[in-house]
């Protein structure tokens, strides 16, 4: 979680982690039936193989993971290491590192250090690369046939202060270092947005752009409980400025606002849980590359559209899901949940001048979600919209 | 791990067995009914048997297997479903002419045959006091597993005990729980541990030089530092002693758990699969009542008892810290004994109403009743539609006789003796005892009407003759002797049948002044030379119960297997069942 919150506005945690043995179970059934390999896995004598390796992983503070790094990133599996005291006391190392079969890639290594309770400083660096990330042209109506993809790096140097003044709220202030290039996407089955769009018409297509990056960010956190809500709300306000250093033709300002809800409706757990978010994006005195531009579509945002599928400068998005419990762990800190969601939204040049004038896309859908001791782990969704049904696995809470 | 015989992994490994399962089952079901024959006794079990290996079984392994994949076997069950369809379930395998079992190394009968006195059921299995507190005791093995911390020691005596405690916002409760539950199951006939309450100075424990505890990976030698830091976990009582259960070493050597399904192969005298067994399907009835949803196969354990190469298994349930209203560390939530871990069917039910459903439990205040007992009420409880937390193969197997049986265990506890398993547990405070007995007894006659109304619940019958020759069948009739039914309101019908002697016969009956139900037949006259063999000299005679001078509900026939004596071409009562 700290790794999350330090990384910068813009970049989702989806690495899961899992028990060793629960990750090594779909490669011994291919050896075996489910049953027998349950079977031998689980009946080890105590002092067996299994334990060991348990105790080692425990011991030496690593994490094996598995799970996708977003939309379109395939599965993967990654690492992290955390290290307390090191190198000085209430100070402590983590690295980790993950890659995907389509080579999305996240690594990080950092610093952490508490100097008191409700402070948390961090300082540390990153490299992350999304090699099919989605492209279709800027707007609300353009066409499917458009679709295209490129290539993200980004290299990333942050220091950042957390301040937790009262319970429940978050404040951040830091800055960061940003080096950003746009290669040719690896979707083979696609043409690559490089061959669709041309330089001049498409800001950041080409070339290294560098930004310093200041940002703060207000989060107050009231879910009951927070991993897997019944009720309270969630809000956050984050602002970051990306100032283009060098040669870098770029200047701007984004403005992210979510806020959710979540309303108990009794029974053995029945909850209405809606969102709502907007994010602006401003050019200051130069322009904005096309891939920072705001965006929906994909599993965190219009989950019947790929993800990428719109882009503009501004988004505006609400949903709306029914969670319903139909299994329920007996001590009642788990089970198994359906889904029905509704989502709508759309991008804009400018919020909220062009509401009106905007088509809105809308989807909605059925999904499958397990909790586990009061946190949501995984999900299964099938979502519709007028364009196409999609079937996902989302690793931990979608809102 | 040593293999046991599962059903289902045959199916899984043969898909052409399935074909061949189906043409069986249509084969069974279109052979007519044989001539009656009465069951050969049951095996026994307790022959000499080489010594065997032991059986490891996980907590997960067992989850998944009771949850998902014993559950899907018995949906493909085909002969199975056929046969309840039909009204002729396939009964327990291991019973005698009596429509019960033999003492073995699984179940002995006890208060069920001759009632135990109060005296008798307090002190259940023990043959001691328990650990011998004269001197301190040492601490052997163990440590902080799991969540409630528990050790083993060694008394002055050199006899060893797990010491278990309760949680410390809820003292008294596993304790008092698992005191209860011994007593009781042990009465009714099962083998269980010498469980005893022991109250002691924890100043007092000594560590044996070669106990260990791991420690951020690392093994070292236990110290007094842990102990205090292990009993900082637990309530202790205003002398600062620590209540505790002292649960002794059992006899012979422990050989792993036995499962509820299956056979084990590595022990000869296990010839019939667990889930066939009466005392296993009807322990159901009595799990219910004590609300045991912790029973599979984790909670219980094979001791080989006797020399190597002269002893036997004997089959022990153990560990009811989970019983009535303890969780073990918890108490008891309402949904436990209410719905299984995993139900399927809650769950579909939940799925299709968008989560409208409301299972039974769901109306009944989750709260403890008192910190003593934890949740244990009669409020909601159903005979018949308790659950376990696992789906437990023997009880979803069971059957009406099978259910009937349990209930006449339940039926031999009186309140005292239930009022004396209950002091057994030593509360503190009288209100605990008597909620508890409360809730056992509320229990116990819901048990009774539940269970006295599936079959036509008669028991001791004998047949006489008057000087006419009117054959004259006496018996006693459950229902009747609870006094579920009123004696005026009870007739029966009933029919003979003898069809190697050609007789058919059809009579009513009613409970005589004497409290016996009785049914004569005027008039049967023997014309027919006897046949030789055996299995043509047996006759049935079904009874039907009526509530309500016939105008009332009926209930299942029992039938009663009457052999023919040569010599005197009378019929003498030669079986039972329900």
């Amino acid at each position: 979680m700290a790794r999350e919150i330090h990384r910068g506005p813009s970049t989702l945690y989806r690495v899961a982690t899992f028990p060793v043995e629960v990750a090594k179970l779909p490669f011994r059934a291919f050896g075996a039936g489910l049953r027998e390999t349950l079977e031998w896995i689980e009946t080890r004598p105590p002092g067996g193989l299994l334990p060991r390796i348990q105790l080692w992983f425990a011991v030496h503070g690593l994490s094996p993971q598995v799970g996708s790094l977003g939309d379109h990133s395939g599965i993967g599996g990654g690492f992290t290491i955390e290290v307390p005291d090191f190198p000085a006391r209430r100070v402590s190392a983590e690295i980790s590192g993950a890659i995907t079969n389509k080579l999305y890639m996240e690594h990080s290594v950092g610093l952490r250090w508490q100097p008191a309770a409700p402070v948390v400083v961090y300082g540390g660096a990153r490299f992350d690369r999304n090699t099919r990330d989605e492209f279709y042209g800027i707007g609300d109506d353009v066409p499917r046939s458009l679709r295209s993809d490129y290539q993200r790096k980004e290299w990333g140097a942050v220091t950042s202060v957390l301040v937790t003044p009262a319970a429940g709220l978050a404040i951040r202030v830091g800055a960061d270092w940003l080096s950003t290039e746009v290669d040719p996407g690896r979707n083979e089955d696609i043409p690559d947005t490089h061959d669709l769009f041309s330089a001049d018409s498409l800001a950041g297509l080409v070339g290294v752009q560098r930004f310093v990056r200041p940002f703060a960010e207000v989060r107050w956190e009231g879910r009951e409980p927070s991993g897997d809500p019944l009720a309270g709300g969630w809000a956050a306000l984050r602002y970051a400025f990306y100032g283009g250093t060098g040669e870098t033709p770029f200047d701007f300002h984004k403005i992210y606002a979510e806020a959710r809800g979540y309303l108990p409706l009794g029974g053995l757990r029945r909850v209405l849980a809606l969102r709502a978010m907007t994010e602006l994006t401003r050019p200051s005195d130069k322009g904005i590359p096309f891939y920072a531009l705001s965006r929906l579509g994909g599993g965190s945002t219009l989950r019947g559209f790929r993800a990428g599928r719109f882009h503009a400068r501004d988004a505006v998005l609400l949903s709306a899901e029914y969670r319903y419990r139909v299994w329920r762990e007996h001590r009642g800190r788990g089970g198994l949940d359906m889904v029905l969601f509704l989502d709508e939204g759309t991008v804009i040049q400018r919020f909220p001048a062009d509401v009106s004038d905007a088509r809105f896309h809308e989807d909605w859908g059925i999904g499958l979600q397990a909790a586990v001791r009061d946190v949501a782990l995984v999900r299964l969704e099938l979502a519709r919209s007028d364009e196409e049904t999609l079937v996902r696995i989302q690793l931990g809470a979608r809102f | 791990m040593l293999p046991m015989a599962r059903p289902f992994c045959t199916l899984l490994r043969s898909p052409g067995a399935v074909a061949l399962w189906l043409l069986g089952a249509w084969g069974c079901a279109a052979r007519p009914r044989l001539e009656v024959a009465l069951p050969n006794p049951p095996h026994s079990d307790t022959m000499p048997i080489a010594e065997p290996g032991t059986r490891f079984v996980s907590e997960a392994y067992d989850l998944v297997e009771n949850n998902f994949f014993d559950p899907l076997a018995n949906l493909l069950d085909v002969p199975e479903h056929l046969g309840r369809a039909r009204g002729r379930p396939r009964e327990a395998a291991n019973l005698n002419a009596w429509d019960d079992v033999e003492d073995s190394a699984w179940f002995e009968h006890r208060n069920g045959v001759r009632p135990m006195t109060p005296e008798e059921i307090v002190r259940g299995p023990n043959t001691g006091t328990g650990p011998d507190t004269s001197a301190p005791w040492t601490i052997v093995s163990g440590g902080a597993a799991g969540i409630t911390p528990k050790f083993t020691i060694r008394d002055v005596r050199g006899n060893r005990y797990i010491i278990k405690f309760d949680p410390p916002d809820y003292p008294e409760l596993a304790s008092g729980a698992e005191m209860i539950s011994t007593k009781l199951f042990y009465a009714a006939g099962y083998h269980t541990p010498e469980n005893t309450l022991v109250f002691f100075d924890p100043a007092g424990l000594a560590i044996d030089p070669k106990v260990t505890v791991v420690e951020r990976g690392l093994v070292r030698p236990m110290t007094q530092e842990d102990v205090r830091s292990l009993l900082r976990r637990v309530g202790r009582g205003p002398d600062g002693r620590v209540r505790a259960l002292a649960s002794k070493f059992l006899e012979g050597r422990p050989k792993g758990p036995w499962d509820y399904e299956g056979r084990r192969a590595d022990d000869p005298n296990d010839r019939y699969e667990h889930q066939h067994r009466r005392e296993l399907r009807g322990l159901y009835v009595l799990a219910a009542w004590l609300n045991h949803e912790d029973a599979r196969q984790g909670n219980t354990l094979d001791m080989y008892v006797g020399e190597p190469g002269k002893g036997y298994l004997r089959h022990y349930l153990i560990d009811f810290g989970s019983t009535l209203g303890s969780g073990a560390t918890v108490p008891h939530s309402r949904v436990d004994g209410s719905e299984y871990f995993f139900d399927l069917g809650n769950i579909m039910r939940r799925a299709i109403t968008l989560g409208l459903y409301r299972a039974s439990w769901e109306p009944v205040a989750d709260r403890p009743v008192h910190p003593s007992i934890g949740h244990f009420t009669a409020e909601g409880f159903d005979p018949a539609g308790w659950k376990p937390t696992y789906p437990n193969p023997a009880f979803a197997q069971r059957t009406a006789r099978d259910a009937y049986w349990g209930t006449k265990l339940v039926a031999s506890f009186t309140d005292e003796e239930i009022r004396a398993a209950v002091r057994a547990a030593g509360y503190s405070d009288p209100a605990a005892e008597d909620l508890m007995l409360a809730a056992l007894l509320a229990r116990r006659d819901r048990i009774l009407r539940h269970g006295f109304h599936i079959v036509t619940p008669i028991e001791s019958p004998e047949v006489t003759y008057d000087s006419a020759g009117t054959l004259i069948l006496r018996f006693e009739d459950l229902a009747v002797r609870y006094g579920l039914v009123a004696r005026e309101q009870r007739s029966y019908t009933a029919r003979l049948k003898h069809a190697a002697m050609v007789i058919e016969r059809s009579t009513t009956g009613r409970v005589e002044a004497d409290g016996r139900g009785t049914v004569r037949f005027e008039g049967v006259k023997l014309t027919r030379p006897l046949p030789a063999e055996a299995r043509g000299r047996v006759a049935t005679l079904e009874i039907v119960a009526l509530d309500g001078e016939g105008r009332g509900r009926s209930t299942p026939p029992a039938n009663v297997y009457l052999l023919l004596d040569p010599a005197t071409r009378r019929y003498r009562v030669a079986g039972l069942a329900h």
